[in-house]
Parts: C-alpha cells; sequence; structure tokens
C-alpha cells in the first residue's frame, strides 16, 4: 500500500569543522506530507540540498522509485522529478507570470525556431487555474504580484516539470493567515494528486495542521519520526532540544555581578516590526533576546541603532529620553552594533585590520583631518593582542583572516570606541568552537569594565553561558523573561515557537 | 611580515610595458628625446587628471561618464568670460564653482532618485555637452589676453606648467586618498557601504563629495586643455573619454590588493600616453593605432586576472 517514492541511507555530509549531516536515513512515500523539524543548524536544509542535487553527500545513497540517483547534479534530479521550492524567491521581477513559469519549457513554434507566445499563456494559464486554483493573470508581471502571489507562481514553475517530489522550505515565513491557508488547500491538492512533499517549518502549528509524518533532527542526526497523530507538541519539542546540554560549564565568571543600574530603558516601544517592547538593561549585564527567524530581534536592535525609526513609546538611555535617529547618533550616546553578516555589514574586506578598527574613531587619531597611522597602529596593535587576533600585523588586509579572527576585527573596532552598550547579532555565526570561547570571555570582560551588552543569539548554550536575564520573542513582541539560572531549552523554544498554552 | 614585492599578476603589464619601450626606443630614434618625452607628459596629463577624478567616484562606488561634458562646459565659459573682459581669478573661482555643481547634481539626483550612475551621467553628459556646444556653436573657441598664453609658455624647471599642474594634483590627491579621514571614509563607502553606515559614516553625504571632487579635477582640466590648446576645440575631453575610463580599470588591474587608486590611475594614463605616443612614432599607422592598444590591453587583462593562486594567502 504504502510505495516508497524517495529513500534516502545512511547520507552523511561534512563541512570544515562540522559534521552535517550523520549517518542519515530518511524515506518519503508516494503522496505523503512530511515535515522536517529541529533547530537552526540541526541538518535539515543539508538533507534538503543533498537530496535536490545541490551538495553531493560523502557516504550514502539516495533512491528514487528504486532508482540510484545518489550523485546526481541539480539538474539531473529536477529531471528525475524532484523540485524544491526555496524562502528567497529566485523569479525575474520584469517577466510575465507565464514566462517565468514556463521559463526553460518554452513550447515552440512550428517551425521551432520561435516561442509560440500563444501556447506558453495558455499552458500556463491551465496550470495556474486548473492545478493551482488561482486567477492571476498569466500576463501580469512578476513585480506587480505580492509574496503570497509570486509563491504561487514559483509552485506553478514547479509543476510544469511534474514533479514526483516537491520540497517546500519554510513557505510560510512571508504570508498572512488566510494566504496561509490558501497555501495548505494547494499543498493538499498535490496530494491527492499522487506528488510527494517534504515541508521544513519552525512553526508547530502548521506542522500539525498539515503533515502526516514528522522527522525530528538534531546535530545533524535524524532522532524520530513520529506519525502527526501518535505525537503531540511536548514531545517533538522534547525530542528537539535532547536531554543533553544541560551540564555546559558556566565560563561567564562574573554572572550576576551586575548593578541594578539602569543603562537603557525602552517602555511601549514600538514601529512597523517591532510593538510593546518593555524592557530594561543593566550596566554590566548581558540581556539575551532569543526567538525565530524574523521574530523582530534583529528589527528591535536596528531601531535601538538608529537604522528604522522608533515610532510608539519611550526610550531612555542612562536615564535621558533619546532620540536615536542615525547610527552615528546611536555612537554618540555610546552605543556599538555589530551585524550578523560580517561580510556584508561588519568589516571592509579591502581595509587592513587597523583601518577596519579605527574606522569608527578615525576624527580621534587624527589631527586636521590627517590621519596619525602610528597612533592607528598603536590602538590596532594593543587590539591585537588583548583579542589575540591571530595576524602577522595590524597592515594585514583583512580579506587574509578566517572567519573568526575577522570577527575579533569587528569587536575590537567596537571595543576602541569605549562603548557603554554594545549590540551583538549572532556574534560567533560561522566560527569555529575556538573562537567562540574566545570571543565569549572577551563579552564577559567586556562586562566586568561596566559595558553592558543586548545578545541575538539563536543558540541555547550562549544563552546559559553568557546571559544574565534572557527575553523570548514572537512576532514583534516580548513574549517572556527568564532569568538564566532557570532556563532550560525546553521552555525557551516553547515560549519561541508559540505553543506555551497547550503545554 | 609585510612583503612589498612584485606580485606575479604585475609581471605581465610591467613586462609588456618595460618591452614596448625598448622597442619604441629601437625604432624610432626620436621616441626617448627630450621633446616627446614632454609631448607624451602632455598628453597623458589630459588622461590622468579626469581619470583622477572618475577613480574616486569609483572607489566610493559610483560611475561617472559626464566629466566629459563638465570639462568642456568648463573650458568654454572660461574663455567666454576671459572674453568678456572678467578678470583670469574671478574666472577661474566662477568656472570652478559651476564644475562642482555640475557633478554635484549627478550625486544629488542618484542618491535622492536612486537613478543608475550609469544612466543618469550618460543623461548629464549629454547636457553639459549640449551646453558646451550652445556656447561654442560647435566652433573652435579660443581666449583674448595674455592669461592663458603666459601658462602655456611657462617654463618651471624644463616643463610646462600644466606638467607641474598634473603633477602637483597627483601628489595631493595621493595624499588625500591615503592620509586623510576623507579618503578613508571614501573608500570605506565604496568598499562596504552598509559597514560604513554602521559605523556612523554618512555614507550619501560622501558620495556628493566624491561627485564634487570629480568635479574639482574636471576643472583641473579644462584649465590645461584652455591654456595648451589656446582654446577648446569642440568635444575635446569626449574624444578622449574612453581612454580615462580605460585608465582606471587599468591602474586597478596594476594594483597590489585590485583596487582603484590615484597612483594607479596616473600609470594608467601614463601607459595609454606612452603606447599611443610611442606607436605613432615607430609608424604604425593610425589605422592600425587603436587595434593594437585594445591587443596589449587584452593581453595585460589577461596576465592580471589569473590571480589565484598567485597571490600571498595568510590565515
Amino acid at each position: 500500500m504504502t510505495e516508497k517514492v524517495l529513500e534516502v541511507r545512511n547520507l552523511s555530509k561534512s563541512f570544515p569543522g562540522v559534521k552535517a549531516l550523520k549517518q542519515v536515513d530518511f524515506h518519503l512515500n508516494k503522496g505523503e506530507i512530511r515535515t522536517l523539524v529541529g533547530k537552526n543548524g540541526a541538518g535539515k536544509s543539508t538533507l534538503i540540498k543533498s537530496i535536490t542535487g545541490i551538495y553531493q553527500q560523502e557516504e550514502g545513497q539516495i533512491f528514487l522509485n528504486g532508482e540510484d540517483v545518489s550523485h546526481f547534479s541539480p539538474e539531473k534530479m529536477s529531471h528525475a522529478g524532484v523540485e524544491a521550492i526555496y524562502q528567497e524567491n529566485d523569479l525575474i521581477p520584469y517577466f510575465t507570470v507565464g514566462e517565468s513559469i514556463m521559463l526553460n519549457s518554452e513550447p515552440r513554434t512550428s517551425s521551432s525556431l520561435f516561442i509560440n507566445k500563444k501556447a506558453l499563456y495558455a499552458a500556463s494559464q491551465r496550470i495556474l487555474t486548473e492545478e493551482l486554483n488561482s486567477t492571476i493573470d498569466p500576463r501580469t508581471l512578476i513585480r506587480e504580484l505580492n509574496v503570497s502571489q509570486q509563491q504561487i507562481v514559483q509552485i506553478a514553475k514547479n509543476l510544469v516539470k511534474k514533479p514526483k517530489v516537491l520540497i517546500f522550505d519554510e513557505p510560510t515565513a512571508a504570508l498572512s493567515a488566510k494566504e496561509i491557508d490558501n497555501l495548505f488547500a494547494i499543498i493538499r491538492d498535490l496530494k491527492t494528486r499522487g506528488v510527494s512533499i517534504i515541508y521544513i517549518s519552525h512553526r508547530f502549528d502548521e506542522v500539525f495542521a498539515l503533515a502526516d509524518s514528522i522527522t525530528v533532527f538534531r546535530d545533524g542526526m535524524k532522532v524520530a519520526d513520529k506519525d502527526v497523530r501518535e505525537t503531540t507538541h511536548k514531545e517533538i519539542i522534547e525530542i528537539m532540544a535532547g536531554e543533553d546540554g544541560v551540564e555546559i560549564s558556566r565560563e561567564r565568571s562574573h554572572r550576576k555581578a551586575f548593578t541594578e543600574e539602569s543603562v537603557l530603558t525602552m517602555a511601549d516601544g514600538g514601529n512597523s516590526f517591532i510593538s510593546g517592547i518593555s524592557f530594561e538593561l543593566n550596566r554590566g549585564e548581558i540581556l539575551g533576546f532569543f526567538g525565530g527567524e524574523g521574530a523582530g530581534q534583529q528589527k528591535l536592535a536596528q531601531t535601538l541603532y538608529g537604522m528604522l525609526p522608533l515610532e510608539t513609546g519611550d526610550l531612555r538611555v542612562f536615564g535621558k529620553p533619546a532620540v536615536i535617529t542615525s547610527p552615528s547618533k546611536a555612537i554618540e550616546l555610546g552605543l556599538g552594533y555589530i551585524p550578523r553578516n560580517r561580510k556584508e555589514e561588519g568589516v571592509v574586506m579591502d581595509f587592513s585590520i587597523q583601518e577596519n578598527i579605527t574606522l569608527p574613531i578615525l576624527p580621534q587619531v587624527s589631527s586636521h583631518g590627517f590621519i596619525q597611522r602610528s597612533k592607528e597602529a598603536g590602538i590596532a596593535l594593543k587590539q591585537l593582542q588583548d583579542l589575540a587576533i591571530k595576524a602577522p600585523g595590524t597592515f594585514t588586509n583583512v580579506r587574509n583572516l578566517s572567519g573568526g579572527n575577522q570577527q575579533k576585527v569587528v569587536l575590537s573596532r567596537w571595543i576602541a570606541t569605549a562603548p557603554k552598550i554594545l549590540i551583538l547579532d549572532y556574534p560567533t555565526i560561522g566560527i569555529d568552537i575556538k573562537a567562540k570561547s574566545e570571543i565569549y570571555r572577551i563579552l564577559d570582560r567586556l562586562t566586568e569594565n561596566g559595558v553592558s551588552i543586548i545578545l541575538i543569539t539563536p543558540e541555547f548554550e550562549e544563552i546559559q553561558v553568557l546571559c544574565d536575564r534572557v527575553l523570548v520573542m514572537r512576532q514583534g513582541r516580548i513574549v517572556k523573561e527568564f532569568a538564566s539560572h532557570d532556563i532550560s531549552e525546553k521552555e525557551l523554544l516553547l515560549h519561541a515557537i508559540g505553543v506555551s498554552d497547550e503545554y | 611580515m609585510t612583503k612589498k614585492r612584485i606580485q606575479s599578476t604585475q609581471i605581465l603589464p610591467i613586462g609588456i610595458f618595460v618591452v614596448c619601450f625598448i622597442i619604441f626606443s629601437l625604432f624610432s630614434h626620436s621616441f626617448l628625446s627630450l621633446y616627446n618625452m614632454k609631448s607624451v607628459m602632455e598628453l597623458v596629463t589630459f588622461v590622468a587628471l579626469p581619470a583622477m577624478g572618475l577613480a574616486i567616484v569609483m572607489l566610493t562606488g559610483y560611475f561617472d561618464l559626464s566629466f566629459v561634458g563638465v570639462i568642456g562646459v568648463s573650458s568654454v565659459l572660461m574663455i567666454e568670460l576671459v572674453n568678456a573682459g572678467v578678470p583670469p581669478v574671478l574666472v577661474l573661482v566662477i568656472a570652478l564653482i559651476a564644475s562642482v555643481l555640475m557633478e554635484a547634481l549627478n550625486g544629488f539626483l542618484i542618491i535622492r532618485f536612486k537613478i543608475h550612475p550609469w544612466l543618469c551621467t550618460i543623461a548629464t553628459m549629454l547636457i553639459y555637452l549640449g551646453l558646451e556646444k550652445a556656447v561654442s556653436k560647435g566652433d573652435y573657441i579660443s581666449p583674448q589676453g595674455e592669461f592663458f598664453n603666459a601658462v602655456r609658455f611657462s617654463n618651471i624647471l624644463g616643463l610646462s606648467a600644466v606638467i607641474w599642474i598634473m603633477i602637483i594634483t597627483v601628489l595631493i590627491m595621493i595624499v588625500i586618498m591615503s592620509k586623510t579621514t576623507l579618503g578613508t571614509y571614501l573608500y570605506a563607502t565604496g568598499g562596504n557601504r552598509e559597514a560604513a553606515k554602521k559605523v556612523g559614516i554618512n555614507v550619501d553625504k560622501y558620495a556628493i563629495i566624491a561627485y564634487s571632487t570629480a568635479g574639482v579635477l574636471s576643472w583641473v582640466s579644462s584649465f590645461c586643455y584652455v591654456s595648451q590648446l589656446s582654446g577648446y576645440p569642440p568635444e575635446a575631453a569626449y574624444i578622449n573619454q574612453l581612454e580615462v575610463i580605460l585608465a582606471v580599470f587599468f591602474g586597478m588591474a596594476l594594483s597590489r590588493k585590485g583596487v582603484i587608486n590615484i597612483w594607479g590611475a596616473f600609470l594608467g594614463a601614463a601607459y595609454v600616453g606612452f603606447l599611443a605616443s610611442g606607436l605613432g612614432l615607430m609608424g604604425v599607422s593610425s589605422y592600425w593605432i587603436k587595434l593594437v592598444e585594445g591587443l596589449l590591453v587584452v593581453f595585460v587583462i589577461l596576465g592580471t586576472s589569473m590571480k589565484n593562486g598567485s597571490l600571498v594567502q595568510l590565515d
């Protein structure tokens, strides 16, 4: 009765320093909707990319309808019937809907020299109305569609190839409740027509509403396969969090050393991304922010740093009302901000270490507009030693440093400004465990000297090891506050995902 | 640890240059003459000055094609004002203000209305070239009086004023770009706009400053044109436009970091000038000069783009 469409056996894949997938077995039946859940970095995306041929596994096999497709390229996989719809859409904004759907499958005129536009629009119209029950006109331009309509076009584009397996990677991130209902109807309809679906989501209500079965990943391993009728939110979260990770050495020596002296207070702050945000940051404290992707932590950080306007509510810095309209205003008030995208928003790759470090304090190392290189080098050298940045000298190009050392350069840039409040957005992303613990020590030392830190991180370990308190965010709001000593990962996840009522 | 050595990517361009230089001096006895060297330097001036302006705009992350029109307007403005009896100092000040405003307008339009730099500066180029033509009526116009002639026939330590102007401008620009906060902020804006914003740099302001600086250099260029040519032939700067762009890219390919820079733009201009002069003196027909120039550039770029594996890697 159950016919296996896709089967993965003993799949392993590693990246430098990380074992991303460890001997994973996985299967998908015909007409089944299977969801993949797990924390960030648990291995879901790696599995998807292996199945679609983007990654080549070191070990293990992949079968499609019994045929070995283990080392197929993405093109061959697509030809064999595996298609994926990723979060970021790859539609060309100035193409029409029909052209986008039929891209690379265009019907030809009888001479086969030209595209048969009439047939192209007829075929795309048929897919849209019959298969997706949509009223989108295939002659509309992509850029005139909203996100949800663009997603339907994405699906239509994949249906042209008559896929056997269709993968959705967090498709609902940008959709409203009604649009989600519509998408689910489409997915269920695909299922009745025998298409097998893999669905990745962080939202448990969706998982339970849509799926037939749930596969849980943790640390690159498949840890459970559950029938959706035989499990609960609670059980899945327990499996996701795992039982280990409780005994972590407390690296933060001066925990609770902070004084109850508020350096930054926000009362009922809001704008188009966040609302009703109230919290205070104490001197010498590390305050963690935890939440799912897009829960509002980044937007809050950008608001504090003057990159987004604070439209409602009240902000006080060192007791005085503050209106922060630009990063330079924020810097004046003693704030520093380390964005998540080190390469895109952090370092200037063509600059040397010392030029990168002194960028925000250039006027201080200059007289009459002329940079005093010796003074600059002195500041940079001190940082280089204090933070143990591994580089031949302060003139070394940042491009030639490892990710961890680049991050230390960004950190030292802000330390050199003698900030009072530092906002860090996942400072340890993509760096190895040794550099991570060094960064933890640096942050710890900063708080000893009275610096207050706002730390956005998706890693439970970091919250446990570093933070004094943690605020959980969901849909632009703060939903829960924990003191660091009584957090469990399960509880944190429950609040971030939003199923606390049933727990 | 900071090795200052010639990298393999630089060997080919330098090699080609040396080989060309030797061939030119062997096959044309006048190539190495002092007279020819001076005239080549004057030729280089007309490429190097606008090339530095363009380099600054490009290293800030933008582009400019309109400088040829700005030079044109500034030149005809100088000539007409002098001929109208305005004192030379005032003429220069007015032309400077006009040049800076014309370039700053580019920056303003690009930032305020988010117009693509190419589109914007092609449009303003057409406007400025049109303005130039409207004033000159498409004729070669010349300034009256002694002021520009005095500059043209001046001789300081054996070099004409125009060459000195270029040398001094190159030095000033190098100092500004490598030793001042202004230079660093311009580089930071072009190197990583988002990172620059986050350290509190007003990136839009520096875009306007970059274009304005290009305006100043266009003004200096126009002064050199009017002095050296005793007037301004229609669209004189426009004819050199591609050589200027070439000089900037060439300079980037020559640089150790592969980054656009002032010294590189100057070297690129010198390369272009020497090649054109040498090929001409060797008797290469003017029909073939562009073809040969093009081929040499392709060879050099091929050499410099084979970067990977040859650069010193640290980690």
